[in-house]
């Protein structure tokens, strides 16, 4: 997987060294790394469309650190996050992971653990990201219907029969029909377990 | 076998017509005799003996002979032994002649009255006997050419009086009589006291019959009586007892009190609860006083005899407990009471109040003492408590000034270690890819070489500060000691979102000191300020440090933007224990004081007007060489 030319890491360090050297390190695997001296100047960066990780230096104990952290994770929900500490301990670590990273490093930390680490983040970054496509397509074809069509979608994929939907709505049955046609067209599908998983993509109930 | 009374009158006689003229006996020792009238086997006259050697004084003057002669008439009542007798005396007394007669006795009077004692005729006599009769004693004491002087003194009424005040129910009062001269005279003046206590009591006489008799009949006394024993010298049949003798058989069988009335001693034997018992030795007394009046030329009729005194209460303590008369208000206070058993409290009172008082005294010092002991003891407890709780406060502040250093420690040196395996592993890695160029090689050398020295240096700079105590006082250049410091804190400073500023005198200002005591009084000064500064806006974290030279006095002061110094700690600041933060033990600013006071300088904190605290140290500066 190394060498993967979509993807970025970012670290984030104050000690110039340490930059200095893991990016030098992730260089030879083949990432290209972006490297910062502080948080902030990564909440500055507006947006990552590729996958990628951020490798996060920071003071577990300071409270305006965790705040930070927070709003690194809610801002780039596609990028997983690994702590990388200089002092680290156990309730550290836990309290780390509790607070969504996707992994915890010690410094000085050993190249094989460092790769690993970041190509399994990566690997999750995709994973969202696709997921994010998948999303995006299916809630783009959800908007395409109609309201009415969209209230006969909700009792389609509860399993409701026609006749039920039409006596719920108070309408036709034949005007269910008709509506669950353009439904299909408009969404693409063939059967309603179709329905049912861009639906759910969708976030409909 | 003692045939004395217990009623005495005594009569001083005296011979008026003799104490004028003493023919041609200037030089001549004088004479007295004392007549006894009974023999010297009597107790009561060795002790009237004794009595009147006592209070007798010899004349310095002419010294008087005193002689005592045992006459022994009263049994031997006969005519020629008193005639012989009579010659005798007269014969021995021929030259010397008598200078003052004493007479004792019963029947002694009507002895002398009938006796020619020739001697006596120019003699002054004072006359000793129970039996006159005070009409008697003046008809027969003028018989003998003398002046009678009597005292009268009836004490059967009192004696009554108080036998009926100690049993007032006992109505019967049973008066036991022998037959003897002296028992019936006795009797023949007991009538008059015995009708004037009439009024509440009963008095049966019991004489006139054999001691047998009498005791069988004492024997069956009724219970609500009492037995008063008055004289019994011989009983109907002519057999000799003493009155206290007759008074222990009496007392021995009755069921109820017996008292003595006459008799010239006490019974010893018991059972006799009281009595009213005549005092010989003070008979004694009374007339060695006479004699040293009347041989000291006093006139005859001033001398009085002192009689309530001769005779005295005696009562047996032991009896008087069997019949619950202890506590009676009616004993006399003057009482002589015999037997009395001490109870321990009351024989050792004094010894037991001593001792019970040394006992409380020593119980008293004992509770202080220990009471003292256990409060030092506390108050030892207490210091020692302070000493170790003190000691713990320090060996906890250096623990946290360890444990804080080693953790910084480790942070410090992780840094380069990370990007010193960083480097060589990316080094190996690029080799290992065959894309490494010799720039790039060469880079990631110079970056090993360069965090091995930046690792190496944080573990100097800690060794120079954990050995400071054997340091020197040398030159030390102020603005370059500040500049070092906050490059060692520069990392934490910045990582607490900090800006810095300083403000920085531009020549080099040197003073006489320990570098690594006072780089720890500015580690502690910034630490102060950062932690003041911890709840601050992140915008607003500032920390301005300044360097002034004020003629040669340097000034190092450090201005955060915190909250500035509570007013309360403000002026304590300095000393030990007193903390503006919760991380420390309040150690850090105590120290740096002691530093900057052993350098000779000044250490102060403030309020800024504008905001913030400002700590401040000023030293004598060296000049610039």
């Amino acid at each position: 997987m190394s060498g993967m030319p979509e993807s970025r890491v970012f670290i984030v360090d104050d000690d110039m060294s340490v930059r200095r050297g893991l990016s030098l390190l992730l260089n030879s695997a083949g990432y290209i790394v972006e490297a910062l001296d502080n948080i902030i100047d990564l909440l500055h960066i507006e947006d990552i469309n590729i996958p990628g990780c951020i490798l996060l230096d920071i003071f577990m104990g300071e409270e305006s650190g965790l705040e930070l952290q927070d709003a690194v994770r809610n801002k780039f929900k596609n990028i997983p996050i690994i702590f990388i500490t200089g002092h680290g301990n156990i309730p550290m670590s836990v309290q780390a992971l509790k607070k969504g990273a996707i992994n915890f490093l010690q410094k000085p930390v050993d190249d094989k653990d460092l790769l690993e680490a970041v190509e399994e983040a990566i690997k999750r970054s995709i994973i969202l990201f696709n997921n994010q496509i998948e999303t995006d397509k299916c809630k783009g074809l959800i908007d395409s219907l109609t309201p009415r069509e969209l209230e006969v979608l909700r009792y389609v994929i509860r399993g409701k029969l026609n006749k039920q939907i039409a006596s719920e709505l108070n309408i036709a049955e034949h005007t269910v029909k008709l509506h669950r046609g353009r439904i299909t067209e408009k969404l693409g599908v063939k059967s309603v377990p179709e329905m049912m998983y861009i639906a759910e993509k969708s976030n409909i109930e | 076998m003692y045939r004395f009374g217990i009623k005495i009158l005594i009569i001083v006689l005296l011979l008026l017509s003799i104490s004028s003229e003493v023919p041609a006996q200037e030089n001549k020792a004088r004479t007295c005799v004392i007549f006894f009238s009974y023999s010297a086997s009597m107790v009561a006259y060795q002790n009237m003996l004794d009595g009147f050697n006592e209070s007798f004084i010899q004349p310095l003057d002419k010294p008087i002979s005193i002689v005592s002669e045992y006459l022994d008439i009263g049994r031997t009542n006969n005519e020629a032994y008193g005639r012989s007798i009579v010659e005798m005396y007269n014969q021995k007394y021929k030259e010397s002649g008598i200078d003052l007669v004493i007479a004792v006795g019963p029947g002694i009077l009507p002895f002398l009255k009938k006796a020619d004692l020739k001697m006596l005729k120019n003699s002054p006599l004072i006359l000793v006997d129970i039996f006159i009769s005070p009409a008697d004693s003046v008809t027969n004491a003028s018989q003998v050419n003398g002046m009678p002087v009597y005292l009268k003194y009836n004490y059967f009424t009192k004696s009554f009086k108080k036998i009926c005040d100690l049993f007032p129910d006992r109505r019967s009062v049973y008066c036991v009589n022998g037959n003897g001269i002296l028992d019936n005279y006795y009797f023949s003046i007991l009538k008059d006291s015995q009708q004037k206590n009439s009024g509440t009591h009963k008095f049966i006489n019991i004489n006139g019959l054999s001691i047998d008799s009498t005791l069988s009949t004492i024997a069956d006394l009724p219970e609500e009586s009492v037995v008063v024993v008055v004289s019994y010298s011989e009983d109907i049949n002519g057999l000799a007892f003493t009155t206290p003798e007759v008074a222990n058989l009496i007392a021995r069988i009755s069921k109820v009190p017996v008292f003595i009335l006459g008799g010239d001693s006490f019974p010893k034997d018991g059972g006799v609860i009281g009595g009213y018992v005549i005092s010989y030795n003070n008979v004694g007394k009374e007339f060695g006083k006479a004699a040293n009046q009347i041989l000291r030329g006093a006139d005859p009729k001033s001398i009085m005899a002192d009689l309530p005194g001769l005779y005295q209460y005696i009562f047996d303590w032991r009896e008087l407990k069997r019949w619950n008369l202890l506590d009676s208000k009616t004993i006399p206070s003057q009482s002589t009471i015999l037997y009395q058993e001490h109870s321990f409290f009351y024989e050792y009172k004094w010894y037991i109040l001593g001792l019970a008082l040394f006992m409380v005294t020593q119980t008293l010092i004992i509770i202080y003492l220990v009471r003292a002991h256990k409060i030092q003891k506390k108050v030892k407890q207490q210091i020692l408590e302070n000493q170790t709780m003190y000691n713990k406060i320090v060996r906890e502040d250096r623990l946290s000034k360890m444990t804080v250093l080693t953790a910084s420690l480790s942070h410090e040196l992780n840094q380069p270690l990370t990007a010193i395996l960083s480097c060589a592993q990316a080094g190996i890695r690029f080799l290992d890819s065959e894309k490494l160029d010799r720039e790039q090689a060469k880079e990631i050398f110079e970056n090993i070489i360069e965090d091995d020295k930046r690792a190496g240096g944080i573990i100097s700079g800690v060794r120079a500060m954990m050995k400071f105590e054997n340091r020197e006082m040398e030159n030390v250049t102020v603005n370059t000691l500040v500049n070092e410091t906050l490059n060692i804190m520069r990392n934490e400073i910045s990582r607490h979102g900090i800006t810095i500023k300083t403000n920085l005198e531009n020549n080099p200002i040197i003073v006489f000191a320990d570098k690594i005591q006072l780089q720890q009084v500015l580690l502690n000064f910034l630490r102060n300020s950062i932690d003041a500064m911890e709840k601050n806006d992140p915008d607003d974290k500032k920390i301005e440090v300044s360097m002034k030279l004020d003629r040669d006095l340097v000034t190092v002061s450090i201005h955060d933007s915190g909250p500035g110094i509570d007013k309360s700690i403000l002026k304590r600041i300095f000393e030990p224990f007193v903390t503006t933060g919760k991380t420390g033990f309040g150690i850090g600013l105590a120290v740096s004081r002691t530093i900057i006071e052993n350098h000779h300088g000044e250490i102060w904190a403030e309020n800024i007007p504008d905001g913030g605290a400002e700590f401040s140290f000023r030293l004598n500066t060296i000049k610039n060489e």
